[in-house]
Parts: C-alpha cells; sequence; structure tokens
C-alpha cells in the first residue's frame, strides 16, 4: 500500500453573507487570494513552483456561510506543506498583481463560464437568486459583477482581518418569503440549442432535523444525482427527452463536472431543486409538465415497499463511498458540526433506522409542492415559451421514435396537466449576474 | 523516497483462453472495490464516413438491458449495493465503472458479465437512446472550448478518426436512429473478450478474483474483427482557421503540433511530457509572463494527451482582450523557438521528474481514484507495467534527449492554429 497522505482542513464561518453591500464577492475574493496570491515571505511565482515540487495545492472554496481550505501533503512533505498551508492563511499578502488577476479570473467566471458557457448551471444558480431575491443569500458567492468591480485591494485587507483572523459566531439566517403560485423567470438566449430548466422551492428541513432522512428517500426515489431515479426514468430513459433528471434537497453545484457533492456547503436554508437537463424547445413544456406529474404521484400514492427499502439499502451504502478519504472525512465533520448531527454516515444509519414507508410519503406531502414554486429556463424564443404558459394551452409531445402505447396514453394526461396560478417574467441572459 | 516503480500495489494479471485480461490490484485500503471494464473501443475506432459517434453511442446502449437483466432488474442490483456507476468514452477507450463494497462485489460481477456478453436492445429502444445523444450534443454545446476543440481535430486530421470528436460530428449524431442494423455491426466488432480488461482493485483477493471470473465470462466468445484505423498524412502546415462564436466571450486559441503516439518503448511521448511542464505549466516562464505578469490570458495550459495513434500538443489560450489574441500566439511561438534550441538546466528537469512521481503518488490515494487512473493506460498497452516503463523513460530523459524530440515534433510544418471569437465582439 503507498503510505497515507497527510490532510489539512481549515473551516472560517465566513460566506457571501458577510458580504457588505455593494462589494458582493469581497468574502470570495478575498479567499481567492489567500489560497492562490503571495504570501509576506513569497511571491505567488514562489508559492506556484513550491506546489509544483510536492505536486499538491492549497484548496478553497467559498459558500454562503463557510469558507473551507484544505490540501493533501505526501508524507515526504507534510512539514513543509503544513508551513505553507498556514502562510497562505495568516500571512496573506494581497499584493495588487495579484488583486488584478483574481478579480478578472472571477468577473471571468461570472460573465463568462457562468452566464455565457454553460446554459444548465446558470439556469441552477438564477434559481436560487430568485427564490432568495431579498434575501441574505441573494447572490451568487462569487458575488456580482458591479461588486465585484467596486471593490479595491484596501477591502480585501480589511474583509481579511475583520472576518478571518478573530474568531466569529454563526450568524442565524431566516427563511426565504414563501412562495405562491408557478413563478417563472425565463432568460433568453436566443442561440441557445435547447431550453435548459430548473425549478424549486424553499423548504423547512436541513440534515438534522426529523424528516431529513424522509425526506432524502423521497429525493432519491424522484432522482439520485447521476444515479438514475423515476425522474430519469421517465424523461431520459421511456422518452429520450434529454440526458438526464436529477432531484436535489441541498446546493450542488457544477454537477455537470462530477458525481459526488462537495463537502462544505452547509446552509441553514436549503431549497428542493429539480435539474431537468437541456431538452429541445419543441418538447420542453412536456418535460416540464411530466416531472411535475412525477413529483405529484409521489405525493399522491407514495412509494412501493420494495422500492423504498432498495433506496434507503442505497443511501446507506453509498454514503459510506462519499467519505472514502481522509479529507473527505475531515470536511464531511465540518457539515456534521455545522448542522449538529452525528457523523454523516452514523448520523444517515440512526435516522434509518427508524423510518417507515408512511414517513417518506408523508415528507413528500408536507415539504413537495407542485403548485408554489419558482422556475429558471434559460433558451430560444422565451416570449413564446412563456406566453404557452400563460395559456395553458396543452403541449402534446411528437415523438420520433416508438413509444410504447401506455406511455402514450399517460403523455394526453401529462401534456394537458394544468399549471395553476402563472406569473411569467422574460428577461435577456445577459442581464444575469450583473447586479 | 520511492521504490523503482511508480505503480505501488503488488497486482495480479490473469488472461483467459477467449482472451479476456484480468487485473487485480490490492491496494490495501478496506471495504471498498472498484471495478473498471476497459474496452479498447473509442471514437478512434469510428473508420466509417457517416458513422462516427457510435463508440459513445454504446455507453449509454450497455445500460439497455439483457434478456436475462432488464435495465430495471439491473439498476435494482446496483442499488441494492449502494454502488457509485458510470461510465465514459474517449479516443481510444469506453470505460464503464462500478464502485461499491466488497460484500456485493459476487453480484455486481454477475450483472456485469452478463451484459457484456448478451446485451440486447429493440430498434424502438435503440431510437430512443440516440435521442438522448443528441441532447447531450445540445447541452455541451454551450461551451466555446467544445466548439474550438471540434474545429482543432477536423483541421488537424484529414483521415484518422481522430478527427471527430468521441461525441461525433453532429450530423451523424442526428442520423443515428436510422441505423440500428450499423449498431449490431459495431457492438459485434468491439464487445468481445479479446479487446476487453477488467480492473478489480481495493479489498479484492488475487487468488480467487480469477475463478469467479472464469466462471462467470469464460464462455465468452472471442471475435474475428482486426480493426485497421487509416493512418494520417503529414500535414503539411502550418494551418490557421478560425470559429465564429454567437455568443459574447473572450477569445480562444488553440496552438496544435502533431505529436507521438504514446508509446514506452521509445522515448518521444515521455519528452512531450516533460516539455508540457517545462514550457508550458504554471511554473513556466512564458505561464508566468503571460498569467501573472501582463497578464494577458486569464486560462493558459499545454498538454499532451496519451494517444494509441500520433495526436497532438495543443497549446490553449483565453485571452482577456481581443486586440492581444496576436501578441499571445507570438509570444507562444517565440517560446516554441526557444525550446527547439534549449538546452535545459539539470535541476528544472529534475524537479519536473519529481513532479511527475509525486503527482502519480498523490493520485493514488484511494481505490477508485488508482483503478481509473490505470484504466487510462490500459486502453493504450493493456497492462500495469506500461506505466512503470513510461516512469522509467522519464528518469533517464537528458536535456539533449529533450531537444532533439522537440526538434522533431515543434515544427511549423506539424502546426495547426484556431482562433475563436465572439461575433458580438
Amino acid at each position: 500500500m503507498s503510505r497515507a497522505l497527510r490532510d489539512y482542513t481549515r473551516v472560517f464561518p465566513v460566506g457571501s453573507l458577510d458580504d457588505p453591500p455593494g462589494k458582493e464577492g469581497l468574502a470570495n475574493l478575498t479567499a481567492k487570494l489567500m489560497s492562490a496570491g503571495a504570501t509576506r515571505s513569497r511571491s505567488y511565482k514562489e508559492v506556484l513552483e513550491e506546489c509544483f515540487e510536492m505536486a499538491t495545492r492549497v484548496e478553497q472554496q467559498t459558500d454562503k456561510e463557510l469558507t473551507v481550505f484544505w490540501g493533501s501533503a505526501h508524507p515526504d512533505h507534510t512539514e513543509r506543506f503544513g508551513r505553507l498551508f498556514d502562510e497562505c492563511l495568516v500571512e496573506p499578502a494581497f499584493l495588487e498583481e495579484d488583486f488584478r488577476r483574481v478579480k478578472d479570473e472571477q468577473l471571468s467566471f461570472l460573465r463568462v463560464e457562468l452566464r455565457g458557457n454553460n446554459d444548465e448551471e446558470l439556469a441552477k444558480e438564477l434559481l436560487y437568486e430568485r427564490i432568495f431575491a431579498g434575501h441574505p443569500y441573494r447572490h451568487h458567492a462569487a458575488g456580482t459583477i458591479r461588486g465585484l468591480e467596486a471593490i479595491n485591494r484596501e477591502d480585501v485587507r480589511a474583509f481579511w482581518e475583520a472576518h478571518f483572523l478573530a474568531p466569529r459566531a454563526k450568524k442565524t439566517v431566516p427563511p426565504p418569503a414563501a412562495l405562491s403560485g408557478m413563478r417563472a423567470a425565463l432568460y433568453e438566449k436566443p442561440e441557445a440549442r435547447s431550453v435548459a430548466i430548473s425549478f424549486g422551492h424553499p423548504i423547512p428541513v436541513t440534515r438534522g432535523q426529523a424528516d431529513y432522512p424522509a425526506l432524502l428517500v423521497a429525493q432519491a426515489w424522484l432522482g439520485q444525482h447521476r444515479n438514475g431515479g423515476r425522474l430519469f426514468d421517465q424523461i431520459r430513459e421511456v422518452r429520450g427527452l434529454n440526458y438526464g433528471d436529477y432531484a436535489y434537497l441541498e446546493y450542488f453545484p457544477r454537477g455537470m463536472y462530477q458525481f459526488e457533492p462537495d463537502p462544505c456547503l452547509a446552509r441553514q436554508q436549503q431549497i428542493f431543486q429539480v435539474w431537468i437537463r437541456p431538452v429541445v424547445w419543441e418538447k420542453s413544456h412536456f418535460a416540464l409538465r411530466l416531472a411535475l406529474h412525477e413529483i405529484e404521484a409521489l405525493r399522491r400514492n407514495g412509494m412501493t415497499e420494495e422500492d423504498f427499502e432498495r433506496t434507503r439499502l442505497f443511501l446507506r451504502k453509498y454514503s459510506k463511498l462519499l467519505v472514502k478519504t481522509n479529507s473527505l472525512r475531515e470536511r464531511y465533520a465540518v457539515d456534521s458540526q455545522f448542522y449538529g448531527t452525528a457523523e454523516y454516515t452514523e448520523y444517515l444509519e440512526t435516522g434509518f433506522q427508524e423510518l417507515r414507508l408512511p414517513d417518506v410519503q408523508e415528507a413528500a406531502r408536507k415539504y413537495l409542492s407542485t403548485q408554489d414554486f419558482q422556475l429558471v429556463s434559460v433558451g430560444p424564443r422565451m416570449e413564446e415559451w412563456g406566453a404557452v404558459l400563460r395559456s395553458g394551452a396543452a403541449t402534446p409531445i411528437q415523438y420520433e421514435t416508438g413509444v410504447p402505447p401506455e406511455v402514450l396514453q399517460e403523455d394526453q394526461a401529462v401534456s394537458a396537466r394544468p399549471w395553476g396560478d402563472v406569473r411569467v417574467e422574460v428577461r435577456s441572459y445577459l442581464e444575469a449576474f450583473e447586479s | 523516497m520511492f521504490s523503482s516503480k511508480i505503480f505501488p500495489f503488488d497486482y495480479g494479471q490473469h488472461d483467459l483462453a477467449n482472451g479476456l485480461r484480468l487485473l487485480t490490484v490490492p491496494t490495501g485500503i478496506p471495504h471498498i472495490v472498484s471495478l473498471q471494464i476497459v474496452v479498447q473501443a473509442g471514437s478512434r475506432n469510428e473508420t466509417e464516413a457517416g458513422k462516427s459517434g457510435f463508440a459513445h453511442l454504446f455507453e449509454h446502449m450497455m445500460f439497455r438491458g439483457t434478456k436475462r437483466y432488464s435495465p430495471d432488474m439491473y439498476d435494482a442490483v446496483l442499488k441494492n449495493a449502494g454502488a457509485a456507476q458510470n461510465a465514459y468514452t474517449d479516443d481510444d477507450l469506453t470505460c464503464y465503472h462500478t464502485t461499491f463494497t466488497k460484500e456485493d462485489l459476487p453480484g455486481v460481477l454477475e450483472i456485469e458479465a452478463d451484459r457484456f456478453q448478451n446485451l440486447d436492445y429493440p430498434e424502438e429502444v435503440f431510437r430512443t437512446e440516440s435521442r438522448a445523444v443528441l441532447a447531450e450534443y445540445n447541452k455541451d454545446s454551450a461551451e466555446p472550448f467544445n466548439s474550438l476543440h471540434e474545429k482543432l481535430r477536423a483541421t488537424a486530421f484529414r483521415l484518422h478518426p481522430y478527427r471527430h470528436t468521441t461525441m461525433g460530428f453532429l450530423e451523424d449524431i442526428e442520423r443515428m436512429p436510422e441505423l440500428y442494423e450499423y449498431s449490431k455491426l459495431f457492438h459485434g466488432r468491439y464487445y468481445r473478450p479479446e479487446y476487453t480488461t477488467l480492473i478489480l482493485a481495493g479489498d479484492v483477493d488475487p487468488s480467487d478474483a480469477p475463478r469467479m471470473i472464469e466462471d462467470l465470462w469464460g464462455d465468452w466468445k472471442r471475435g474475428e474483427f482486426v480493426d485497421a484505423i487509416p493512418q494520417e498524412p503529414p500535414l503539411g502546415g502550418p494551418l490557421e482557421t478560425r470559429v465564429d462564436w454567437n455568443s459574447p466571450t473572450l477569445p480562444l486559441l488553440n496552438i496544435a503540433f502533431r505529436g507521438p503516439a504514446y508509446s514506452d518503448e521509445n522515448h518521444d511521448a515521455a519528452a512531450m511530457d516533460l516539455i508540457s511542464y517545462l514550457y508550458f505549466s504554471e511554473t513556466s516562464a512564458l505561464y508566468q509572463k503571460l498569467v501573472l505578469e501582463d497578464q494577458s490570458c486569464d486560462v493558459f495550459a499545454g498538454f499532451n494527451a496519451d494517444h494509441v495513434d500520433p495526436y497532438l500538443y495543443v497549446v490553449t489560450a483565453r485571452v482577456k482582450d481581443g486586440r492581444t489574441v496576436e501578441s499571445v500566439n507570438q509570444r507562444v511561438l517565440e517560446s516554441v523557438s526557444r525550446l527547439r534550441e534549449d538546452s535545459v538546466d539539470h535541476s528544472k528537469l529534475e524537479k519536473v521528474k519529481k513532479h511527475l512521481r509525486y503527482g502519480m503518488a498523490m493520485r493514488m490515494k484511494e481505490t477508485e481514484a488508482t483503478a481509473s487512473l490505470l484504466a487510462r493506460y490500459v486502453a493504450l498497452r493493456r497492462n500495469v507495467e506500461t506505466m512503470n516503463r513510461l516512469f522509467a523513460q522519464y528518469e533517464a530523459l537528458t536535456a539533449d534527449d529533450i531537444r532533439a524530440v522537440a526538434q522533431k515534433y515543434f515544427r511549423d510544418e506539424n502546426r495547426v492554429t484556431v482562433e475563436l471569437r465572439s461575433k458580438a465582439a
């Protein structure tokens, strides 16, 4: 066996919640400069050279409430890397050239990568922005373009001194405003080849609360990230409408690039979210209706005992794979502390022991809504797309492929499913993250 | 510091009479097992006109069931195992990977043996799945790097299937639903034991594994197909081309050179790896100039991706201001001119060699990562020793060797440049 690596993890209760108004992005920019900038005794070039020789680096992640730094070192480098890790955290230099570079990177991340090049992630992040409008979570952890542009180097130094040097208490975060009806925010992107869709609503359940295990089983049965589920089966496998469809109880960014969630994205307020991967325009309303239909069916009919047992067993075993390295165990421990739970796999094990099938349907009924939710779509011809929603008209589907008669019969009901109370707003995707 | 071999595990290799190969890698990490099934068929094997994308299509079709295990039954076994499962396709391989706890090994091996030997899908299912592939292309289409990459390949290759991406040409993907019979032909050629290697890593018993595999996979019938991949003629460069992008974005630049095929027998590919770290990595003078000092680029990297057949050395830059694209291009070309004449400083060379060895050790920190890494080398040489031989090549390389390899490949006639710019700019 190869010799074990040494892992380093340091967490701060600092996040975009702490961004001053008008300087959105300051927490993340400060933390980025700590991990990717000069220290008082080394230029950033020297930091890079040091990391290169050890084949490692100081990693960083800033979310709404937490900032975490971590890294691993080969046994030959434990002292050397430990020194560098500490230097980055306690002796950052915040040089002008590093500040310009990292700020530009953050602006590019928002303008080019998130807004321009990834319609799916854009729809997911805008869903959060819409649900948390007017709330302390209102902006992306990377900030806004206007906020980043207003930040100067002195802001960074002052933020570091105020937030990363002194011990800080966790702030209490209130729930967002309740939603009423279907609120559709449609972002026009004329050149897109298909429509990216995300929808969801706030839930009062987070890890550690009594109904979390039941809701987790409901979510995993509906759509376990990149591991199938009812939505995936019905939308992709049976009908070939898109590449995948999943449900979430916790924030899960970058899902198109990774199979497993990142730890240290703990939040006091979470949403239930469905990710419908891009669908061609003509079939996209139907795909949305089908997803809502499936959630409604879970609320109404629950799942079979066999599905319940299987999903629970899956989660029990799968959760153990999520903590496969010491570094991951350390970062999962951060989340356990945040939520006040036992170690993650033990917490689930205990929660699942008491769980019964009716608890899952009860949780789905209580917490999942197909009437009151926020929808975000990114794609072409959004005025027309919104008009279809407003009209309430049926959106029958035409397949180029053969589909069994029982599916076609189900489609008839799905395609005419009422939307309920609908409010539509259409904007250009180029407005995203501006302010 | 290190043992003489880069691959630190005592592994087992067992060849079945039908041509299937089993590599067993006990990693010493308890409970977890990772099974990686490598089929040496990727987009490289799509040699017929109008039929690109079929290797990737099978990555999808393989989840469509057999007479014995429907997709639902197959999924039930995986769910009961709490398994993390997926698959990917690349130029030289398709890899099916599943990670789970060791008590579920017999059940997982059984369903995998069944689907590899008995895949059975009707035409309607094939048509439906080919539409999911088109949706996959559509979802990727917002990313300009994908478009740049498509154009680079189509310009750099005329005959070799590396001329298209793993997804395939869009027009071929659109036609896929009509090619059910061809799909069975493609499958019958490559989904055979002689093209397949099983990697079983983690908490596994190397003395027990061959018997389990013989029992479940021993009857799989060997095929007869021998692939004939077209050889690519010289490029006749330098070639330059451009992509017009419909959305606002930053300009992108690929400057690529025809490079060597992967080899552990001669040192050309190993030398290209060292060149990559010396001249284009984060510690290179060029990166420091373009990203840290004048800050004209926010993305800059050079990469030598190992391939079975000769591929490309690719430098990628994202330029912050359209007015400086030409000067970034010139800087890269100046650096290339220098590296052809350079005599690398010994201590720099040693730092890169150390980086590669430590990097490898850091990557093999857990079972699934070790198995995934090995899968890439299995696609190239179908054994573990190629990793050790490659690292022996790195160790032996001198400054003179590196200069000679640089002069062989970094030539103007081997160069392709692709620039992507937003029409809105």
